[in-house]
């Protein structure tokens, strides 16, 4: 068994972490809080991909949503349930949005493996959404991260759900 | 007569409580019980301590079956606990109750199955914790880390953990760990990382200081000597690091201190075969 580390040791090196972390605080202060989309790879393309996902007009319109029908013309969108997911630093929050008569008639997290539980943001969040009949939502205070992973997972969604002949 | 006899064997009782309380298991035990009691308080909930005692009736059972199974003589174990109280603070404290079971049954299952010469390979808790995100998608939020509070609650985890490190002896380790952790992140965020300013606040930093302080410092799965434990948290920050920053999720932490833990078994069989 190795003889214990001496006090005056063990207080310097705790100094000296101090003064790491703060030097390490102050040097990313200026791009913290900057939620980061998807896997994080440092490059443009992530926050390009951030940025894109939270703009509400988007012509990314693909085909995994279960039960669409193309009757409704002028709705925005149309019926049918989509999945979508988000994903950030801390986890990743998949919903599922179900859109009745061109409408958002329910939006359920169907999971949430983040760094915060659930109930941050459930039932907060998707009753904003329906409010709302938009991904824009306000960020829940200290569950920033999981509300940007939610409102990724909508707009993925909802980019699904979107009628091509919607002009609006 | 009868009242002369109780008072010496109350305080005898008193005596080795006190006793145990101040051996490792036992300091752990309390300091855990302490950070479970500030998150419950602040959670507002008791939904975390339910799911704790959870996990701790779930090891109880677990480990008497392993005893029972290899003929060992049946008897309370305390690691299993710690492994118990571990589990339940990292769990978020919504988990389903089979969630909870299936994690510390993965755990104990661990702890008895991976292991050399009665002494496990792997961090058990972490093992468990990996198991739940990958198997079960289970959300694990750290609310014992006390994540959910102010930034400043990552001062209580610090004092808290040097309590435990202190009488662990893995000083060295912890340092380690966290010169490597904080080298990392700095020299990331200075090529303007986003994650790696995360590293350094309210979440992240709080579940290192938990890991660093309770899961590192385990002793049958950490080493003793002093150049060891340099090494060992130094790989293990590392590893952190660069599974945070290439894939982010929760599950770095857990797969650093595995990484760690190999690395630990590895120099234990160069011992072994040099002599």
């Amino acid at each position: 068994m190795a003889k214990q580390m001496s006090k005056q040791l063990i207080a310097m090196c705790t100094v000296a972490l101090g003064a790491m972390y703060a030097a390490g605080y102050a040097v990313t202060a200026p791009f913290a809080d900057q939620p980061v989309a998807g896997v994080p790879n440092g490059s443009n393309t992530t926050q390009q991909r951030a940025e894109s996902a939270l703009t509400d007009k988007t012509n990314d319109a693909t085909t995994n949503g279960s039960g669409g029908t193309s009757s409704v013309k002028l709705a925005k969108y149309i019926d049918g349930t989509y999945q979508g997911t988000g994903s950030d630093q801390i986890g990743t929050v998949d919903v599922a949005v179900t859109i009745r008569n061109g409408k958002i008639v329910r939006v359920e997290i169907t999971e949430c493996d983040t760094h915060y539980p659930q109930s941050d943001i459930d039932p907060v969040l998707p009753n904003e959404v329906i409010a709302k009949q938009s991904a824009n939502v306000d960020f829940v205070s200290g569950a920033t991260l999981s509300s940007y992973a939610f409102a990724m997972a909508v707009q993925q969604a909802l980019s699904q759900a979107q009628n091509p002949n919607d002009k609006g | 007569m009868s009242e002369t006899r109780t008072v010496p064997l109350e305080r005898r009782r008193r005596t080795g409580l006190m006793r145990y309380l101040r051996t490792p298991k036992g300091l752990v035990l309390t300091l855990l019980c302490l950070l479970l009691c500030i998150g419950a308080i602040d959670g507002g909930t008791l939904h975390g301590i339910f799911n704790v005692c959870v996990a701790v009736i779930t090891a109880v059972v677990c480990d008497t079956i392993a005893l029972w199974l290899q003929r060992y003589p049946i008897r309370l174990s305390d690691g299993g606990l710690v492994t118990a109280l571990i589990i339940g603070l990292v769990l978020a404290a919504d988990t389903p109750i089979a969630v909870v079971i299936a994690t510390t049954a993965i755990a104990i299952a661990s702890k008895h199955v991976l292991r050399i010469s009665r002494k496990p390979i792997f961090n058990p808790a972490a093992v468990g914790l990996l198991a739940a995100i990958v198997g079960f998608h289970a959300s694990e939020s750290w609310w014992g880390d006390l994540s959910a509070m102010p930034a400043w609650s990552a001062a209580i985890v610090l004092v808290v953990g040097y309590a435990i490190v202190q009488r662990v002896n893995k000083f060295p380790q912890f340092f380690s760990f966290f010169v490597v952790y904080l080298a990392f992140f700095a020299f990331e965020g200075a090529f303007h990382v986003a994650l790696a300013a995360d590293a350094f606040r309210n979440p992240i930093i709080n579940s290192a200081l938990f890991l660093a302080c309770f899961m590192l410092t385990d002793p049958p799965t950490s080493p003793a000597r002093y150049r060891h434990q340099i090494g060992f948290g130094a790989i293990s920050a590392i590893v952190s690091g660069l599974i945070y920053l290439t894939f982010g999720g929760l599950s770095y932490l857990f797969i650093g201190l595995l990484s760690a833990n190999l690395w630990k078994l590895w120099i234990t069989r160069q011992k072994s075969v040099i002599g």
